[in-house]
């Protein structure tokens, strides 16, 4: 494995990891995967950063039972590495893989200063109007509006490494990105444009913009991940695919 | 079994989880039926791997999008017995 796939699962991770912990929701009980704890109504409820090896081992019988009693959520990430096997064990356990995620990383990315045309804007939403705007594209394409909790949102903005960008096209939010620095990587996070915005470059000059500006400020990798979709996009703005994650989702056959 | 035979078990079996009213075509995918979530995309392919004594494989699963890959990998798991 390269330094760049170790880097873009460990971002992954990490944001995660930051989040659950800002929002109390991080579980330690188990040392071989990393558990956000299922609360009914929060975003995100998920299993990942899988240890396969020990993951196999015989206390999957407990992780079965904290699936089937609710206790675990039912959603998983498995990264690349060892998939063969993690993918055995896991459909074993009722889980089934239903999207990929691809681990990319900006080579060669355009980081000079990009225009920003006279009816564009692109802030920092602070006022309870832009965050409520900012909240509205994120609910509408990215997470459902029970599940997003408007303080975690408030939350990110007085989180360091965490920073949320509104682009708003004539007064009115189009496009979202929240962006998360690590110690060793810049992640680029919950990038949605509005639908009837699509398709006119916002999403793109988002991009481009919060590059210049993590460049700006330091020469860590940036990285997301890209739906098979957005892997297009993401191309043509210079990422690179280096790795895989997949999304399984468990299918309770009692 | 013929691609249309798998077409019509595969539509049944669609019918049994989006609903009678659901009507297919090869071309029909995820963005056509408002049911076919990612709870319902385990679901089918679950039940189409069990109807068919089939088992996909996670990169066959990742790649399919419409009816028709189904259709594409069941008659290439038949060809492969």
């Amino acid at each position: 494995m390269n330094n760049i796939e170790q880097e873009i699962r460990n971002n992954l991770y990490e944001f995660y990891d930051y989040i659950s912990h800002i929002c109390g929701i991080y579980s330690e009980e188990e040392d071989h995967w990393s558990v956000i704890r299922n609360v009914p109504g929060s975003w995100p409820r998920i299993i990942y950063n899988i240890d396969p090896e020990i993951a196999t081992s015989e206390s999957s019988i407990i992780f079965d039972k904290k699936i089937k009693s609710g206790t675990y959520p039912e959603i998983l990430i498995a990264s690349d590495q060892n998939i063969k096997v993690t993918d055995s064990f896991l459909r074993s356990k009722g889980f089934y893989p239903f999207s990929a995620w691809k681990g990319m990383a900006a080579k060669g990315i355009d980081i000079s200063v990009p225009d920003l045309p006279e009816d564009l804007e692109l802030l920092k939403p602070e006022s309870p109007e832009d965050i409520e705007q900012w909240i509205k594209i994120v609910t509408s394409q990215l997470i459902s509006p029970a599940r997003l909790d408007k303080t975690l949102v408030e939350s990110f903005i007085v989180q360091p490494g965490m920073e949320i960008f509104l682009l708003k096209h004539k007064g009115v939010g189009v496009s979202t990105i929240l962006v998360f620095t690590s110690e060793t990587s810049t992640g680029l996070y919950l990038l949605a444009t509005e639908k009837s915005a699509q398709r006119q470059g916002f999403g793109r000059l988002l991009i481009h913009w919060v590059s210049f500006l993590a460049a700006r400020k330091s020469n860590r990798p940036i990285v997301l991940q890209g739906t098979s979709m957005g892997e297009a996009i993401y191309s043509k703005l210079g990422f690179i695919a280096y790795n895989q994650f997949f999304l399984y989702r468990y299918l309770n056959k009692q | 079994m013929n691609r249309q035979q798998i077409f019509n078990k595969i539509e049944a079996i669609s019918q049994k989880i989006f609903g009678e009213e659901t009507i297919i075509t090869e071309a029909t995918s995820s963005s056509d039926i408002e049911k076919w979530d990612s709870m319902n995309h385990v679901v089918l392919i679950s039940t189409i791997e069990k109807e068919f004594a089939v088992t996909f494989d996670i990169m066959e699963i990742i790649g399919i999008t419409k009816f028709g890959d189904f259709i594409d990998l069941i008659e290439k798991k038949q060809t492969q017995c």
